[in-house]
C-alpha cells in the first residue's frame, strides 16, 4: 500500500477540520480551539470548516497550507506547513480568520483563555518552515503517514530555502519521539507557570 | 473622508489601544513595528476602528489586512 501525498484543495476543508479536531481531542493538547471557544463538537466542526475554507496563506487556518495523505484512495492524514512571516505574522493572520467567522465576543473569550497561558505562546522564527496541525486518522496510525507527509512538505518548500524547520508540542505528547526520528531535536522548553501546568516544547531541525 | 483625515483619526485609535502616545504609523507599518501588537490587541484595534469610524469590518475584508496601509485603504473604501 502506497501513501499518496497531495496539496489540499477547498474540498478538503471539512476533512482538515475533522482531522484537526480529532487530534485535539487527545489528552496531549492543553490549549485547543474547542477549549478556547467552548463550542460543542458539531458547532466547532462547522465553524472550523468555515474558517479553513479561505485562500490566504502563511498560517494553519487555511486549506492552502495543508498537505493531505491518502491510502488506498482514503484520506488518512493532514499536515500544515508554511513559512513564518511569509504574509505577515501568522498569529495575527489566524486572528483575522477567526474574526471573519466567529463573533467578536466569542473570539475575545478565546483569546483571553490563550492569554492566561501566554507563557506557552512560543515565538516562531521568521523565515522558518513551521509544521503545524499534524494529524493522522486513528485507524491509519503506525503506517508511516506522518513521515510521508513531512517529507513531501519539506521538499515542496525547497525553492523558498527556509533556514530551519520548527514544530511546537506539549511536553507529554508522545509525538516528540516521532519528530526526533525525522531529525528534530529539542531546542527549548517553556515551563508553564499557570494552572495549565504543562510545559511546551520547541523542536527544531536544520532544513536540508 | 480623505487619507490624511483617516490617518489622523487612525493614529489616535492606535495610541489609545496600545496605550502609547509616541506611536507613529505609516502605510508600511506592521505588527513587527509596534510593541504588544498581538492577537488580543489586534482584535481590540479592529473593534475600536469599527466603532470610531462607524464601519463594519468582516469576512474577506479582514483577511487582507497585512499592514496599516491596507487598513487605511479599507476604511477609505468603507467611508466613500
Amino acid at each position: 500500500m502506497e501513501i499518496k501525498i497531495r496539496k489540499a484543495t477547498k474540498e478538503d476543508s471539512q476533512f482538515i477540520s475533522e482531522t484537526i479536531l480529532q487530534s485535539e481531542s487527545t489528552d496531549y493538547e492543553a490549549i485547543t480551539f474547542s477549549k478556547m471557544f467552548e463550542f460543542d463538537k458539531p458547532t466547532m466542526l462547522s465553524t472550523f470548516s468555515k474558517i479553513v475554507d479561505n485562500e490566504t496563506n502563511g498560517h494553519p487556518l487555511t486549506f492552502k497550507t495543508y498537505f493531505i495523505a491518502e491510502l488506498d484512495g482514503n484520506r488518512c492524514g493532514a499536515l500544515s506547513a508554511y513559512i513564518e512571516g511569509e504574509n505577515g505574522d501568522s498569529n495575527l493572520q489566524m486572528a483575522n480568520c477567526m474574526m471573519s467567522v466567529i463573533d467578536r465576543k466569542t473570539v475575545m473569550k478565546g483569546f483571553m483563555f490563550s492569554k492566561k497561558n501566554s507563557e506557552t505562546i512560543i515565538p516562531k522564527s521568521k523565515g522558518s518552515l513551521q509544521i503545524d496541525c499534524v494529524a493522522t486518522r486513528a485507524e491509519f496510525r503506525g503506517k508511516g503517514v506522518f513521515k510521508a507527509l513531512f517529507q513531501y512538505a519539506c521538499e515542496d518548500f525547497t525553492n523558498l530555502c527556509p533556514k530551519s524547520i520548527e514544530v511546537q508540542v506539549w511536553k507529554n505528547n508522545p509525538a516528540i519521539e516521532v519528530y526526533k526520528k525525522v531529525g528534530f531535536s529539542i531546542k527549548e522548553e517553556y515551563p508553564s507557570q499557570t494552572s495549565i501546568g504543562m510545559a511546551k516544547i520547541l523542536l527544531a531541525k536544520v532544513y536540508k | 473622508m480623505d487619507k490624511s483625515e483617516i490617518y489622523v483619526q487612525l493614529l489616535s485609535v492606535f495610541r489609545r489601544v496600545f496605550e502609547n502616545d509616541s506611536i507613529n504609523i505609516e502605510d508600511s507599518t506592521t505588527a513587527d513595528d509596534i510593541e504588544n501588537w498581538d492577537s488580543m490587541t489586534h482584535l481590540m484595534l479592529i473593534t475600536e476602528i469599527e466603532e470610531d469610524f462607524s464601519i463594519e469590518i468582516n469576512g474577506m475584508d479582514i483577511m487582507n489586512l497585512h499592514n496599516v496601509g491596507n487598513l487605511a485603504s479599507l476604511i477609505e473604501r468603507k467611508k466613500s
